[in-house]
């Protein structure tokens, strides 16, 4: 009878682990991708994969702005064929921390690489030890740098606290996304509503810490106030790897999509088609590299701040009075949008549209307001003092300077003075506590 | 017999030790709250030790028992008795015993005369979003213009006595925080005035206490009791940073940037 209960043990704890094998995260392709043949589509999965990895085994693209955890340092002293260098963290960004886990990264004497691989290294004392092909080039003043995990410790941040309503790849469709109404940023197009960059730029670091630390209220985007700076800013550099991966994914698509969609390529031979892309490819992801690394630079200087030229003007009647007078204008045409009492119900809601992203002057069949991924955008009721941006005056001042990305609320700076933009504001401001429409029902 | 004599002594001397709480409370009615712990641990280990103790001399008596016949009890009237007027008088004397605790804590008519109301706190899935008035005015009913407003993250001054308005933007939540031993469920629909007096300054975990869907686990915000002088700085410094207007600020290197006040001491 003994052995019978023991074998019934052993058998009841395996059951409760449950049947379920655990699957390895994977990053998904985008519908367009998905859209061409299966011969462009392997293209593209290729050279993604081999630009920036895995999940779970992530790639080191150097030249990409981000910071992947790179130390540096310069060799003190060589002896027992044993180099010592006392390695410190590259960027100011200090997403990289994880100095003592750099087991199997590669060492790199002079920017290049070296054969080198970390074995061990020792923080205090600065003893490092490497395995591969020629120990010997590590002489006394080289030059040595080392990628550690510093984006791994982003993605494991990421993977817990994002993945589940931003996805794996980042394309805001987790397991949890389908359950809200407004959904969850899809990085892949390289563009956030909420920033401080002019129109056409990306995101800075500094928005997108901001985004995180005070989240989006109104939305399902919580505040991670708490969480140490140190760790937001790892989640911010593993979510700009991610947006450029999309951003990689959807420049790829552009480049293949005219001759490899199903209606051009269909009778064309497999091998052949294969030897096309590979060459219409050859240098590309280099070319498109360089872009990317160009677009989210820029989004780091301070020229390309929305900054007011003047300081606000006061919030009394007089500007707020001007103020409603701009929001019922013809010039501006608030109302068209968010209604004449501000509540979000213009007439545009009911409209047929330009396209977002679409050819200019070509209109949606379907009735409303739609962003650039697609979903029926509802403009703010802005009698609610919700402000998804922030509630502080420059961001106010912001979005109706610079719009909002992606949305087809437009960037007024060009046509409209800094005063007229404050105006504007202080009216905005007042709408949650004053009961008057802006305008007489027509 | 070594095990339950350690037992009997690890229970007895648990409060002494403070062991038996994962912190002391940092708040006078929370001091008051443990001390109604340790009276019932007190009542109920006597009754847990004396049971055991009977059961054990009966499994121990019964050994020698050699009657051949099992006796027939027709039940005993006085047994039945002690065991319904014994409890019912501690659980009566417990019941009174905490009714003056119960009264600071949960009728309004004899809460402090002398609290400052400090924020409306309303819980959100999934977080705590917190309203503050402008500094030197009083707080309102309805959101002001000049109104400060935070997330996860509430300041009070330390050794006074505290009071915020508890609300709920959607579901059932509930506002606790072990340190101070204050729980309040957050009902829609409500405004739930919840007060309380911090004896330290520090950071107090705050988490949510009632189901409210996926994230619950995860809604944590904090109390920071902070000295009066750098409670008001705090609130000035979030006025300034509500009011701010970018002008002339190319980088937001410095204003733009969020920044949390560091805990000035964790007792």
């Amino acid at each position: 009878m003994r052995s019978y209960s023991h074998a019934l043990l052993v058998v009841a704890v395996l059951m409760a682990g449950g049947c379920q094998s655990q699957r390895a995260p994977e990053f998904v392709l985008n519908s367009q991708t998905k859209a061409l043949v299966p011969a462009a589509q392997d293209a593209v999965r290729n050279e993604l994969q081999s630009a920036f990895g895995t999940p779970t085994k992530l790639t080191v693209w150097e030249s990409l702005p981000v910071d992947f955890g790179k130390f540096e340092g310069k060799v003190t002293s060589v002896s027992d064929g044993r180099a010592f260098v006392k390695l410190a963290v590259a960027s100011p960004n200090a997403a990289a921390r994880r100095l003592p886990e750099m087991k199997g990264a590669a060492v790199k004497i002079k920017g290049a690489d070296s054969g080198l691989v970390v074995a061990s290294y020792n923080a205090e004392t600065g003893a490092l030890g490497t395995t591969g092909s020629d120990a010997a080039v590590l002489t006394a003043d080289a030059d040595v740098s080392v990628i550690g995990d510093g984006l791994q410790f982003g993605r494991d941040l990421y993977l817990r606290h994002c993945m589940h309503c931003h996805g794996v790849s980042g394309d805001g469709d987790g397991p949890t996304a389908k359950y809200f109404a407004v959904r969850p940023r899809d990085y892949r197009k390289g563009t956030f509503k909420f920033t401080s960059t002019k129109p056409t730029i990306r995101p800075s670091r500094d928005d997108i810490k901001r985004i995180i630390k005070l989240g989006v209220p109104g939305t399902y985007m919580p505040s991670f106030m708490l969480l140490p700076d140190d760790e937001v800013i790892a989640i911010g550099e593993y979510v700009r790897w991610l947006a450029m991966r999309g951003e990689l994914e959807n420049k790829l698509d552009v480049e293949l999509g005219n001759d490899y969609s199903p209606d051009a390529a269909k009778d064309r031979q497999l091998k052949e088609v294969k030897q096309e892309i590979e060459s219409k490819l050859s240098g590309k992801v280099t070319e498109f590299g360089t872009e990317l690394t160009e677009d989210w630079n820029n989004a780091e200087d301070e020229g390309n701040v929305v900054t007011p030229v003047t300081a606000r003007v006061p919030s009394d009647a007089d500007s707020i009075e001007r103020g409603r007078k701009l929001f019922i204008s013809d010039k501006v045409k608030c109302f068209s949008c968010h209604g004449e009492t501000g509540r979000g119900n213009g007439v545009s809601t009911e409209d047929f549209n330009d396209i977002p992203g679409g050819k200019p002057g070509e209109k949606s069949k379907v009735a409303g307001l739609f962003d650039i991924w697609g979903n029926v955008v509802k403009p703010r009721d802005l009698t609610t003092g919700i402000y998804r941006g922030g509630r502080r005056p420059v961001d106010i001042y912001r979005r109706i300077a610079a719009g909002i990305k992606g949305t087809p609320m437009q960037a007024f700076g060009g046509s409209l003075k800094d005063e007229e933009i404050w105006d504007i504001t202080n009216y905005v401001f007042s709408l949650p506590y004053q009961n008057k429409p802006a305008a007489k029902h027509h | 017999m070594f095990w339950p004599i350690v037992a009997i002594v690890v229970l007895a001397i648990s409060p002494a030790m403070g062991w038996w709480f994962p912190t002391e409370a940092f708040s006078p009615l929370g001091k008051q709250i443990d001390n109604l712990f340790y009276m019932i641990l007190i009542i109920v280990g006597i009754t847990f030790i004396g049971t055991h103790i009977g059961l054990g001399y009966v499994l121990w008596k019964g050994v020698d028992n050699k009657a051949p016949k099992a006796w027939f009890s027709h039940g005993s009237h006085n047994l039945e008795m002690l065991w319904s007027i014994a409890p019912a008088g501690i659980l009566m004397f417990i019941s009174l015993y905490q009714l003056d605790v119960w009264t600071k804590y949960r009728v309004q008519s004899k809460f402090p005369k002398d609290m400052i109301t400090v924020a409306e706190v309303t819980a959100r899935q999934f977080e705590w979003r917190i309203r503050y008035p402008a500094p030197g005015k009083k707080l309102q009913p309805t959101p002001q213009p000049d109104d400060l407003y935070t997330v996860n993250d509430l300041h009070v001054p330390v050794n006074q006595r505290i009071l915020i308005r508890l609300r709920s933007g959607d579901v059932q939540h509930s506002f606790f925080v072990p340190g101070l031993r204050i729980k309040q469920d957050a009902v829609p629909g409500t405004i739930i005035p919840v007060w309380f007096e911090t004896l330290a300054e520090g950071d107090y975990d705050l988490t949510c206490a009632e189901l409210c869907g996926w994230g619950h686990y995860k809604m944590r915000g904090r109390v920071l009791a902070q000295r009066e002088s750098e409670y008001h700085a705090y609130l000035k410094q979030l006025a300034a940073d509500q009011a701010y207007d970018g002008h002339g600020d190319a980088r937001t290197g410095g204003a733009d940037v969020v920044k949390v006040e560091k805990a000035t001491d964790k007792k």
